[in-house]
């Protein structure tokens, strides 16, 4: 990939994603664009980009931008975040006098449950005596039924500090297996983020986690899911992107808050 | 044409801005140009956002022709709210069924409607889009139009339109149209210095 | 040394508008439209904000009234950079709460001029403030 096909890519992705690749990035984004090519089966990257331009479904577009980012899942991942949620945000809601009334939080596209169970132990730890519910969905039954099992390898656990190790985990084998005490805090259960019906039965949450999951989405169903999203939260409920992803791509119904260590959604 | 004014009523009646939602996802599915214009209609005097999201959302599933038909003219709305939302959904909707309308745009007295008739093709999906864009550069007798067009030309073109972007060159004399020809012609992998006089 | 937030939705603009500030020595940043261009605002210290008017998203007077709402951005030098040349975008825009009013396309020299005249003002109140 020359510079120039480089700069040309970057504008298109910065336009479509809010992501920017710097200069020494291009290592990273010919690998991933020569692996597209192939795929698509494209000698010629100007053909190529023409294609993925005017490909109308956005197919391309998709793979393209799933290629380049990293879509890992692993318990307490994207830290900066979560430190918000625990120490900015769970403050704000002690301070709203959610400590009676509870709160509920959805964890939408829960994949294998990292991070409900990740948001279970933060509540636990820096909420103890806030009732909460965590609702984690996905559209995937057979991840839903690894998440509901909690059985994870070292990989998954590897950011987990070694407090919470010992206070939510067992061992299973080589494994580690989440607490059934821990198991109990969440409820994992089928949704697609595009049923309508499905969606407009979600109310009342205060928080809303969402990472990395709209990536996958095309601009006019993501759009839907973020309406879907406003509404299913309550007035001054939070909603949580990835760290690479922007509500600027999506709309403008939420208000971008500054916390110290994130900027975060909010209704 | 009767399920439309039910559900005008049902949205006039409506008490809450949710209600409001419901109605108009509903509108969304009637599939006629009448529909679409209710939409705009209600575009025009919502003042709750959530509910201009949900008029968005129903645009951007209707007919293409019928939304470009509609939504055009709110390119030349005095409310700045009314141009953004238009330049968003009409970015989704051009279409060969629809080009000529837009085509027309580049005849508008003001630059402004003509810039941001430049903004929807760039970044559109319309592989029609690029020929229209060289047409726009060669012609249009404003700066910022001629700009704006080549810097899609140097995202969506190829090195034949060296000389497009040369001519543009010869046509103004400011250093952000030298600027923004220097960075297309790059793009295109032609060598500035080769390229422009 | 000022810290510049660019907002416009043309990549060309902004790499303009870029090349001739990063000469001068500024620091550059920049967003694709006018809500990208409040979340980058919050996420750090800028001393002049250049803002089209027409982007998607939100646009250039819904942006800075919400620069404007927030204590730092009472202080930041907001500079209008926009096609529309009436005399009521102008008023729209200062009523909006911007500083100065540029048209494009705009010449290096008047951007220049504009963001050392806010950089300096930056150096000034932090003498006046004791060098903070």
């Amino acid at each position: 990939m020359t510079k120039a096909e480089f700069e040309r890519l970057r504008d298109y992705i910065y336009r479509e994603s809010g992501i920017y690749f710097e200069d020494n990035k291009l290592y990273y984004v010919e690998k991933r664009v020569e692996q597209q090519m192939e795929r698509y089966g494209y000698k010629d990257f100007t053909a190529y980009l023409g294609a993925l331009r005017f490909d109308k479904t956005g197919r391309m577009r998709q793979d393209l931008l799933n290629s380049l980012t990293v879509n890992e899942t692993y318990f307490f991942r994207e830290y900066d975040q979560l430190k918000c949620f625990a120490e900015e945000v769970i403050p704000l809601w002690y301070q709203d006098g959610r400590r009676h009334a509870g709160v509920k939080i959805w964890c939408a596209g829960c994949s294998s449950g990292e991070e409900a169970y990740t948001l279970a132990i933060i509540m636990q730890e820096m909420a103890p005596n806030m009732p909460y519910e965590i609702h984690a969905t996905d559209i995937n039954t057979e991840v839903l039924r690894k998440a509901q099992q909690g059985i994870y390898e070292y990989y998954a656990i590897r950011q987990v500090p070694e407090a919470y190790l010992k206070r939510y985990f067992v061992p299973v084998g080589e494994n580690y297996g989440v607490s059934s005490s821990l198991k109990r805090r969440i409820k994992f259960y089928q949704v697609n983020l595009m049923d309508d019906v499905a969606m407009q039965s979600m109310k009342c949450f205060h928080a809303i986690f969402c990472r990395n999951v709209l990536i996958y989405f095309d601009d006019l169903s993501r759009r839907r899911v973020a309406l879907h999203f406003y509404q299913a939260l309550e007035p001054g409920g939070y909603v949580f992107l990835g760290h690479s992803e922007s509500m600027s791509r999506i709309t403008t119904l939420f208000k971008p808050v500054r916390f110290k260590n994130a900027i975060i959604y909010q209704k | 044409m009767g399920e439309l004014a039910e559900l005008m009523e049902a949205f006039a009646r409506a008490c809450s801005a949710t209600e409001r939602v419901d109605v108009v996802a509903k509108i969304g599915t009637l599939g006629t140009r009448e529909a679409v214009k209710a939409l705009v209609q209600i575009l025009a005097g919502e003042q709750d956002e959530m509910v201009r999201e949900a008029v968005i959302c129903s645009l951007l599933i209707c007919n293409s022709e019928d939304v470009a038909g509609e939504v055009i003219s709110l390119l030349r709305s005095e409310d700045p709210l009314q141009r953004s939302i238009a330049s968003e959904v009409l970015t989704y909707k051009i279409d060969s069924r629809n080009i000529e309308l837009f085509r027309e745009l580049f005849k508008d007295s003001d630059r402004d409607v003509r810039v941001a008739a430049v903004h929807i093709l760039g970044r559109s999906a319309y592989p029609g889009s690029l020929s229209l864009l060289r047409e726009v550069a060669a012609l249009d007798p404003d700066i910022n139009v001629v700009g704006a067009a080549i810097e899609y030309i140097g995202e969506l073109g190829s090195a034949e339109d060296a000389e497009l972007l040369q001519d543009c060159g010869k046509r103004f004399n400011h250093p952000y149209l030298d600027f923004v020809i220097k960075r297309a012609l790059s793009c295109l992998g032609v060598e500035p210095d080769k390229a422009v006089s | 040394m000022a810290h510049v937030l660019i907002v416009d939705d043309s990549s060309a603009v902004r790499a303009y508008h870029a090349s001739i500030l990063t000469k001068d020595g500024h620091q550059v940043d920049f967003a694709d439209n006018g809500y990208e261009g409040l979340e980058k605002f919050y996420a750090a210290d800028y001393d002049v904000v250049l803002v089209d008017i027409n982007m998607p998203k939100m646009h250039g007077y819904d942006l800075i009234r919400e620069i404007r709402k927030t204590e730092h951005g009472k202080k930041v030098g907001i500079v209008v950079v926009s096609t529309e040349a009436a005399q009521n975008d102008m008023v729209e825009a200062y009523k909006a709460g911007a500083d100065l009013y540029l048209v494009k396309p705009v010449k290096p020299e008047d951007l220049e001029r504009v963001c050392t005249m806010f950089s300096r003002a930056k150096g000034d109140s932090k003498v006046n403030s004791g060098g903070a």
